[in-house]
């Protein structure tokens, strides 16, 4: 019988608002370090909050000509910049693989949504001139998609995702399928996406937004500040990079994607639909809840959002959710939207190679209502086999990922071994 | 668990038909469903065209309770999953919604919401920012009241590549229907005509323009296309593991057999124009079966119309003359989300027996050489057919529907 198909991580890239190479955000995670900066990218005067987490100190020039750059949005370049940190990491050589077998698939939230809304600014604005119609051809949601396909001439399954707070965790679990499935052997995936007018003042019109900086699961949160950045990983089948003999920085175990269909923006308040995304993922990995080491959390920083994952991770994990360490980076990087799923996946692949666990920032006043463990301000030395990533969307669409550290000795005890993984 | 997944519903909203009845009917007789834009200024455009829904009494589809916080594409959706549903026959009160899922795609989803909230900040500032409108703004507003209305909680995504979108979709649902992740899943998508997207593909040289050697028009495969006309629509299917229809007596549409996949790289808003990674899609999926029908991808632009044509004859070789290919898009314009109803029609085809015609074709052109059904739809019989997905900036998918049984 043909050995069963698994899929690993062997490469990460990543740009935010607290660094723009692996290292660099790792150490900022680490130490606790505050992204949040006054926007600059546009006017948020007469709105509820001024800050976000915006990159800074990412020398596009240094990566793009200005021809590319007038091609490519913001969104893009951060794609790019975080594939190509993902690729060099992995250790792989595009000139040596299957091309027909390594695919992209990333999801995505604002897209260039930043670069349309200049050229209608300048449009309905009564601008003297037209216009660059350039600004407009980053208008679809699937350009950085492409444009890393393009970069690196690749061919196999392609597509992005679109449900935006959770597109890049949705990303990776259809990605993860397609390899399992035996439509590749590689794939770039993650998400992309940049801050821009429409959903900064979308979130703040909702009153989503902390007017200060976000504070997940603490008494005092008042909403969410929104982020940008990219977070790209390399998922490869196991024999693939077992023999070219890459470094395995975990496996993907499993993931589990549904919908509360309880409300177009809110969370379902008992944290059902979260709790039947964590338990189909668990039932998906073949794994049991006293598995689980830690719970890298959605933790938007919302009234409902924190109370609803609280009550979530309750429910399946009972008793023993007190002893699970969880926490959210949103408090440092913000809500990236397109790209939050990745960079949280990114940071929890850290947190199972490095066996430590970044932690929930800014977080004074305990709330009744959000009674876990969410590794207050200071980061957890840990070791941590398996580790869960959370990630919801508007219209209550949950998906959780399941990540495993990788083993060696245990690789070779399991391999051929049946799991659980393609009984779903 | 099975490995057999069938088609057991559709629902379908275009130009040319709403519902499955009166859509299939304007399919066979070739209907024209593109007319002069009327909800909104195109004066200063170089292209005036589309293939607009009509007025439509959506309160036959969905609950009024619902139906407010709906905008005009969530309208759109949501009708065509109701009608999917009526036309399955599928008692959703009894089944186990955690296993009943629902799988969109669309290029832009609410772009007339998106581009009202946006006017609203440009003209008022911050207090212009409206909180209904932006939370319908998302893409995956469609999905998610879809997945309200009817209590869906099963696996549930939103995919957004361009033409390739609801393929995406398709893709995926086929996938985890045959993982047993559902038993149940809506798989579908669309698209509506907005001023901003009318505009940005306007600049961008998409659309057939009024004024050029030939009048403005959807005409692929025609020597004389220009570009494509914009449409809009909604289309979804019922996929359900074929033991679950079968214990439910369910009518059975047709099966999904297989697809292929293939990335090509010429570039964002480029096609492959030799077509070889089409033909490579068309080939996998097919693998060595003789094919009937090919609901092509072909939007009247120069390249795609030649590189498809090429891709048939490199995937099918001498049997390539003897496939009836036909693209819908002649009638109902081209839009990211036309997988949805092409899909619809792909399934009617072998259902029914009939190839729908490729209108507008009057001037062959030499690099597009093969039967088009032109202007006229044919009897046929359809064992088994591709639907194309080949977007621009290259995700190329083919899938292979076939007759069940």
């Amino acid at each position: 019988m043909e050995a069963k198909r698994r899929v690993v991580v062997t490469g990460l890239g990543v740009v935010s608002a607290v660094g723009n190479s692996v290292p660099q955000f790792w150490d900022s995670l680490k130490r606790g370090k505050d992204g949040m900066r006054p926007i600059t990218l546009f006017d948020t005067s007469g709105l509820r909050s001024h800050n976000g987490g915006e990159v800074t100190a990412l020398p596009l020039d240094d990566h793009f000509s200005s021809k590319e750059k007038r091609r490519l949005s913001r969104c893009d370049q951060f794609g790019l910049v975080a594939a190509r940190e993902a690729l060099e990491h992995s250790g792989l050589n595009v000139g040596e693989v299957d091309r027909e077998r390594f695919g992209v698939i990333l999801g995505a939230g604002s897209g260039g949504i930043l670069s349309v809304e200049r050229y209608f600014k300048a449009l309905y604005g009564g601008q003297h001139g037209r216009p660059s119609p350039s600004l407009l051809i980053s208008f679809s949601l699937a350009t950085a998609t492409d444009y890393i396909a393009e970069r690196f001439d690749l061919h196999g399954p392609r597509t992005t995702t679109a449900t935006v707070c959770s597109s890049s965790s949705a990303a990776i679990a259809f990605a993860s399928e397609s390899i399992l499935a035996g439509w590749a052997d590689i794939m770039f995936s993650g998400g992309s996406d940049s801050l821009c007018e429409v959903s900064y003042t979308g979130f703040n019109s909702l009153r989503l937004v902390d007017p200060e900086y976000c504070k997940p699961f603490d008494k005092r949160r008042r909403g969410l500040s929104l982020g940008e950045g990219a977070g790209i990983v390399v998922l490869e089948e196991l024999h693939h990079a077992q023999s070219r003999g890459a470094s395995i920085l975990g496996e993907i175990l499993g993931y589990g994607i549904c919908a509360d269909a309880y409300h177009l923006t809110a969370p379902e308040p008992h944290g059902e639909g979260i709790a039947r995304a964590i338990a189909t993922a668990l039932r998906n990995a073949g794994i049991d809840p006293s598995d689980v080491d830690y719970i890298n959390a959605h933790g938007t920083g919302t009234i409902h959002n924190d109370v609803a994952e609280t009550e979530g991770i309750k429910k399946v994990f009972g008793r023993r959710a007190q002893s699970i360490p969880i926490s959210s980076i949103k408090s440092m990087v913000g809500h990236c939207l397109g790209s939050a799923g990745a960079i949280e996946a990114i940071s929890t692949f850290l947190t199972i190679k490095e066996g430590i666990i970044p932690p929930t920032i800014h977080y004074e006043v305990p709330d009744p209502s959000c009674d876990l463990n969410y590794t207050p301000n200071e980061a957890v030395q840990r070791n941590v086999d398996i580790a869960l990533s959370n990630s919801f969307a508007f219209g209550g669409n949950n998906v959780c990922l399941v990540f495993r550290k990788w083993k060696r000795k245990e690789a070779r005890f399991r391999n051929g071994a049946e799991t659980d993984m393609g009984k779903a | 668990m099975g490995d057999r997944v069938v088609v057991t519903g559709i629902g379908v909203i275009t130009s040319i038909g709403v519902g499955k009845d009166p859509f299939w009917e304007g399919c066979i007789q070739g209907k024209d469903g593109i007319t002069p834009i009327s909800d909104f200024d195109v004066s200063h455009l170089r292209s005036k065209l589309g293939g607009q829904v009509p007025d439509i009494n959506f309160k036959e589809y969905i609950k009024p309770v619902n139906l407010r916080r709906m905008d005009r594409i969530g309208k759109m959706m949501v009708s065509a999953v109701s009608m999917a549903l009526d036309d399955s026959g599928l008692d959703i009160e009894r089944e186990d919604l955690d296993r009943v899922g629902i799988m969109v795609g669309t290029g832009l989803g609410s772009s007339k919401t998106v581009d009202l909230y946006y006017r609203g900040l440009l003209e008022e500032g911050p207090m212009g920012a409206t909180p209904l409108l932006f939370q319908t703004s998302v893409p995956n507003s469609i999905c998610s009241h879809s997945s309200l209305e009817f209590g869906i909680r099963g696996v549930n995504a939103t995919f957004s590549h361009k033409e390739a979108s609801v393929e995406s979709a398709i893709l995926f649902a086929t996938r985890l229907l045959k993982r047993g992740t559902a038993d149940v899943v809506f798989v579908g998508g669309g698209d509506e005509i907005s001023e901003p997207l009318y505009h940005v593909y306007s600049t961008l040289g998409s659309l057939s323009p009024q004024r050029s050697s030939f009048p403005e028009g959807m005409r692929p495969f025609d020597a004389h296309r220009n570009g494509f006309v914009l449409g809009e629509g909604s289309g979804v299917l019922v996929m359900e593991e074929l033991e679950h229809a079968r214990r439910r007596r369910a009518r059975i549409y047709g099966e999904v057999l297989s697809h292929g996949l293939a990335g090509s790289n010429f570039g964002v808003l480029k096609y492959d124009k030799e077509g070889k990674s089409l033909g490579k899609a068309m080939a996998t999926a097919s693998g060595g079966r003789r094919v009937d029908f090919i609901c092509a991808a072909a939007n009247a632009t120069r390249d795609l119309d030649v590189a498809e044509t090429r891709a048939v004859k490199a995937a099918f070789e001498e049997g390539a003359r003897d496939i009836s290919i036909s693209s819908l898009k002649s009638m109902i314009g081209e839009f990211d989300g036309s997988g949805g109803p092409r899909a619809c029609a792909t399934v009617l085809a072998i259902y029914h027996r009939i190839i729908p015609p490729t209108i507008n074709y009057n001037a062959p052109d030499r690099d597009c050489d093969l039967d088009y059904t032109p202007n006229e739809a044919r009897e046929k019989r359809v064992d088994r057919a591709l639907l194309n997905g080949f977007s621009n900036g290259g995700s190329n998918i083919s899938i292979l529907f076939g007759k069940y049984g």
